[in-house]
């Protein structure tokens, strides 16, 4: 590479950094703000000293501890049914002989085709008439499967070599137990990637939340930031805001930071959903 | 089956574990994902407003009255707009990162790669509410940037030229991350002796570009400009958030459309409707990637 | 002689029945009284200091007797209470008692969500109700709702403004207005009369003022019509020339959008009565007044809107009695009042106006009366706004559309009056117009 392009790649990706970080910095700065009248002003107020005390009070404008709360149970209650169904599915798919498999296949790749939104008012009426709107039923039991996951797992699964399950079979086991217990152990850092895909999918819901609850006690983090903006009559608190927004952007971001890998592998392994 | 091989015999015993095996999945799918699929054709063709528990038969009444609306084309194309100049400036701005970042495997290009994916992880609807504050004219960053130089900022959402543009940046901010990673991926599958031979050659940095990297790269962004037009195509927190589909409906999308027609006009019946549509669109877009992967020669999923 | 005996046996029968029945009329029909205490649910869509005074109310009436226990759920706002009320159809959990506001409740009425009110409270009572009120709450010749936290639309006016600009007295007509106007411009650009947050609650009242119909209850719209036109062409002449302040309509609280005029640039705003305690807060000390939305060639008019008490279809034996005793406490002037007196809210029945404690607060406050007066001047809405439920954005996006962006009146109004006439067509094709 000429010096020439390498100076225009570096300033490029300068360029990049800065657009990819000053939202972040945007939002702590204001977030450390002493008051509305700091965030109301030109020129800009500068924080100091900052005040810290927002993010404990942001917490109280609206009752973030129970969206917390919400998230983190739907969160992780679905990713766990989704491994479970998805480890049974893998497993039949792989190593066990029935009719029709290939067109039972089928039929699950069939559902990719099948996002939430496009089929969202008879989902509506189902959640409704079961008496699941505004529950945890309905934030989590019908997440209890996935198609991507299915597919995932399975991919992985035919990877390994089928001696394994071979000499399992051999000394006698189960297959249940096979599943469980040793495939699991095997695929485990794509089990791993699935379940923090997952959980990504689920932390990271608003449209399903917002449509099939409408209590506080029910709403998830994405669905109450977004009231926090909505419900502030007398003029928006930009500094708490921020604060909030931050805690509810936090989560994820440390999850990646410290799971890097199992973010990024998958992805390599050919496509994902948002 | 092989020629001459006997048909496989059903072991009985796992048959029916396979079935057990199978069964949590598929009570999810039929019941979240089957039944619901054919039950929205059904109601696209009622008049169900969402409260009563009887609604009438209505016929194609529902979809002629969408397609004589100027509001369904004016959503359809907004939805057009977006997905074409998201899809389109994403792909570009992470390619040319990918690249950036190719041959680098310094510390600092690490971090730089994973700096630049955290904004596919985030929440969609906390972003959006900090894209609100970054763009508020008065106090938000845009107003401090345009008073430091003596204008007044315009005022981005809510003028309908440029609503539009805040929400595609915030979705290119979000995807570009995600783009350069299987750039990435693709760029590191090219050997370097292609690379080599085209110097020995005597081509440019430019030309060894347009003439080796993009070309090999082609079936990458095929996949990448299919997937993330059909992901565009259903967005809807971004655009809920921000403008409610405002102003003027000038940033209203099809999914937003059909979540107010639903839940604000309460006309069920027609919003089924309109999902039939967009899911016929994106099962339309879905079998073009399929078959252009296919002719590719690779099947990227 | 057996003969004789049937006859007089049914004689007798069909006179008792036709005494019940006629003692029927004069007071609300005895119900058997149940057993126990009954507990009912109220679902409103109340927030802030209205939410904590109902809620008093409430709590008064809970510890006063043990026949009925009230418990109220505020949902957080008229859209919330929408969305629960259509899960809890479809999963029929609807609540004994619901606040609905005044375009919702001949929609549930066709959707068979209520049950008519007209038995519930005494004749007496429901006549002495103000008759503008109860004009949106029929559905088919039956009533469905009982008024409670109303409001209707006013004009808001700082007198101390007015005086620099050498007026003594607010504008009374639409010509009025916009001299006023030109006087202010003159003291310079910051300078305002008129301050719109021209919404659609805002526009029903003021179009009928022009003289404009809007829509007829048959089901015609007549957004085009010349008076409209007439209408739209004024403001949209006054923005232009800088004569009228106005924001765009965002989704936010009336707080927000009320900022000049509370800094005292402005000398005059649109608001609805729920404004007032706002401004008494606020303006304390100014010489501020609430006046008569301006006349027209329509003369005065205002529309009532607001939340109302109605009582579901699916509602038990029990709980009907339960709520018609709950809703005969709240239908008593003394708690009408003392909500009128507590929140801005309107007076809902002619019998709060008259209690001694209401005419002394209204001699002390003009401004109150006035707002009481103009109820007079009250006209059902629209059939556009009880028929179409996104009315609210679609009205707002149109005025907008017109005023602050300059497009033609004429075109636009073409425009929507097309669109809003399939609506109302289709509707009526499929039985579901509300007349």
């Amino acid at each position: 590479m000429s010096s020439l392009m390498k100076v225009v790649g570096t300033l490029f990706l300068i360029l990049i950094t800065i657009v990819v970080v000053t939202p972040f910095l945007w939002m702590v700065i204001t977030s450390l703000q002493p008051d509305s009248a700091a965030v109301l002003s030109r020129p800009f107020h500068i924080p100091f000293p900052p005040s810290f005390s927002n993010y404990a009070k942001a917490m109280l404008v609206e009752p973030f501890g129970i969206y917390a709360v919400n998230s983190v149970v739907t969160a992780v209650a679905a990713t766990f049914l989704q491994l479970i169904t998805a480890i049974l599915a893998a497993y039949a798919f792989t190593y066990l002989h029935f009719p029709g498999k290939n067109v039972i296949f089928l039929l699950v790749l069939a559902v990719l085709m099948m996002p939430t939104q496009v089929a969202i008012i008879p989902l509506y009426s189902i959640i409704a008439r079961l008496g699941w709107l505004d529950t945890f039923k309905a934030l989590i039991i019908p997440f209890a499967a996935d198609a991507y996951g299915i597919f995932l797992v399975k991919q992985h699964f035919q990877s390994i070599p089928k001696d394994y399950v071979e000499a399992a079979k051999i000394e006698g086991a189960g297959h249940v137990r096979i599943a469980f217990m040793i495939m699991t152990h095997l695929a485990k850092p794509s089990l791993i990637a699935y379940a923090i895909m997952a959980f990504k999918w689920r932390w990271n819901d608003y449209f399903w939340v917002l449509i099939m609850t409408s209590s506080v006690n029910r709403r998830t983090l994405p669905v109450g930031i977004v009231m926090m903006k909505e419900v502030s009559d007398g003029g928006t608190q930009w500094h708490l805001l921020m604060a909030a927004t931050l805690v509810v952007l936090a989560p994820m971001i440390i999850i990646y930071l410290s799971m890097q890998r199992y973010f990024t592998q998958d992805y390599l392994k050919g496509g994902v959903k948002g | 089956m092989r020629k001459g091989q006997l048909k496989k015999k059903y072991n009985r015993q796992e048959v029916i574990t396979a079935f057990l095996f199978l069964l949590p999945m598929f009570s999810i799918f039929i019941v979240f994902k089957y039944v619901p699929l054919l039950d929205n054709i059904r109601i696209s063709f009622t008049n169900w407003n969402l409260f009563s528990s009887t609604s009438k038969f209505i016929g194609l009444q529902n979809y002629i009255n969408i397609f004589t609306s100027d509001m369904f084309w004016q959503v359809l194309g907004n939805t057009f707009f977006y997905t074409f100049w998201s899809t389109i400036i994403s792909l570009g701005l992470g390619f040319l990162m990918a690249m950036a970042l190719s041959h680098r495997k310094s510390k600092g290009a690490n971090i730089l790669r994973t700096l630049f994916f955290i904004p596919n992880i985030t929440t969609a609807s906390a972003v959006a509410i900090l894209w609100m504050w970054i763009f508020d004219p008065d106090f938000g960053l845009s107003g401090q940037l345009f008073n430091l130089i003596g204008w007044e900022s315009p005022r981005w959402l809510l003028t309908p030229g440029y609503a539009k543009w805040i929400i595609i940046s915030l979705s290119v901010w979000r995807s570009i991350g995600y783009i350069m990673l299987i750039y990435t991926s693709g760029l590191s599958s090219i050997s370097e002796e292609i690379y080599e031979a085209a110097r020995i050659d005597g081509a440019s940095t430019v030309q060894q570009v347009t003439r080796i990297t993009i070309p090999l790269l082609a079936p990458t962004t095929y996949f990448l400009l299919l997937t993330t037009f059909i992901q565009a195509m259903q967005v809807f927190d971004i655009v809920a958030v921000m403008t409610g589909g405002g102003p003027y409906n000038s940033t209203n999308v099809i999914n937003l459309y059909i979540y107010q027609t639903a839940f604000a006009r309460f006309r069920a019946g027609s919003a089924a409707a309109l999902s039939v549509i967009l899911f016929l669109l994106l099962l339309m877009f879905t079998i073009v990637q399929r078959k252009v992967s296919q002719q590719r020669g690779k099947d990227y999923v | 002689m057996r003969f004789k005996k049937h006859v007089l046996l049914a004689v007798l029968l069909f006179a008792t029945l036709a005494a019940i029945s006629a003692a029927g009329q004069t007071e609300a029909p005895a119900q058997v009284q149940p057993t126990g205490p009954v507990t009912i649910e109220v679902w409103s869509s109340l927030s802030g200091s209205k939410a904590k005074l109902f809620d008093a109310q409430v709590a008064t009436y809970n510890t006063a007797q043990t026949e009925v226990i009230v418990k109220v759920i505020h949902q957080g706002g008229y859209s919330i209470l929408r969305q629960k009320v259509a899960a809890a159809a479809n999963s029929g959990t609807m609540p004994a008692v619901l606040i609905v506001d005044y375009l919702d409740v001949a929609w549930y009425a066709q959707l068979d969500l209520l049950q008519p009110v007209d038995d519930v409270l005494p004749k007496a009572v429901l006549q002495d109700y103000y008759p503008s009120m109860l004009a949106d709450l029929q559905f088919k010749g039956k009533l469905y709702g009982i008024p409670y936290n109303r409001s209707t639309q006013g004009f808001f006016v700082n007198n101390d403004v007015l005086k620099l600009a050498g007026l003594d007295k607010p504008a009374t007509t639409w010509a009025e207005f916009k001299t006023a106007s030109e006087k202010m411009k003159a003291l310079g650009k910051d300078y305002y009369y008129g301050y719109a947050f021209f919404h659609q609650f805002l526009f029903d009242a003021i179009a009928y003022t022009w003289g404009a119909s809007i829509s007829t209850p048959e089901g015609t719209v007549a957004l085009n019509s010349p008076e409209l036109v007439e209408m739209f062409s004024y403001f949209q002449s006054m923005y232009k020339n800088g004569l009228l302040l106005m924001q765009p309509v965002l989704v936010g609280g009336f707080e927000e959008q009320n900022g000049a005029f509370l800094e005292g640039k402005v000398a005059t705003v649109f608001q609805t009565t729920s404004f007032f305690p706002t401004a008494q807060n606020l303006l304390k000390g100014k010489n501020w007044s609430f006046e008569f939305v301006p006349a027209g060639k329509g003369g005065n008019a205002v529309t009532i809107g607001g939340g109302n008490f109605a009582i579901t279809s699916k509602a038990s034996k029990d709980e009907i009695w339960a709520a018609g005793k709950f809703l005969t406490y709240m239908s008593s002037p003394e708690i009408v009042a003392e909500f009128f007196m507590g929140t801005g809210n309107l007076p809902t029945r002619k019998a709060a106006t008259d209690l001694p404690a209401v005419k002394e607060y209204m001699a002390k406050n003009p401004s109150a009366a006035r707002m009481v007066a103009q109820l007079a001047y009250g006209k059902p809405a629209p059939s556009i706004t009880k028929n179409i439920r996104d009315v609210f954005n679609r009205v707002n996006d149109m005025i907008s559309r017109i005023i602050l962006k300059g497009e033609d009146p004429k075109t636009v109004l073409d425009e929507y009056t097309r669109m809003f006439q399939n609506e109302f067509n289709e509707a009526k094709t499929n039985g579901e117009f509300i007349y």
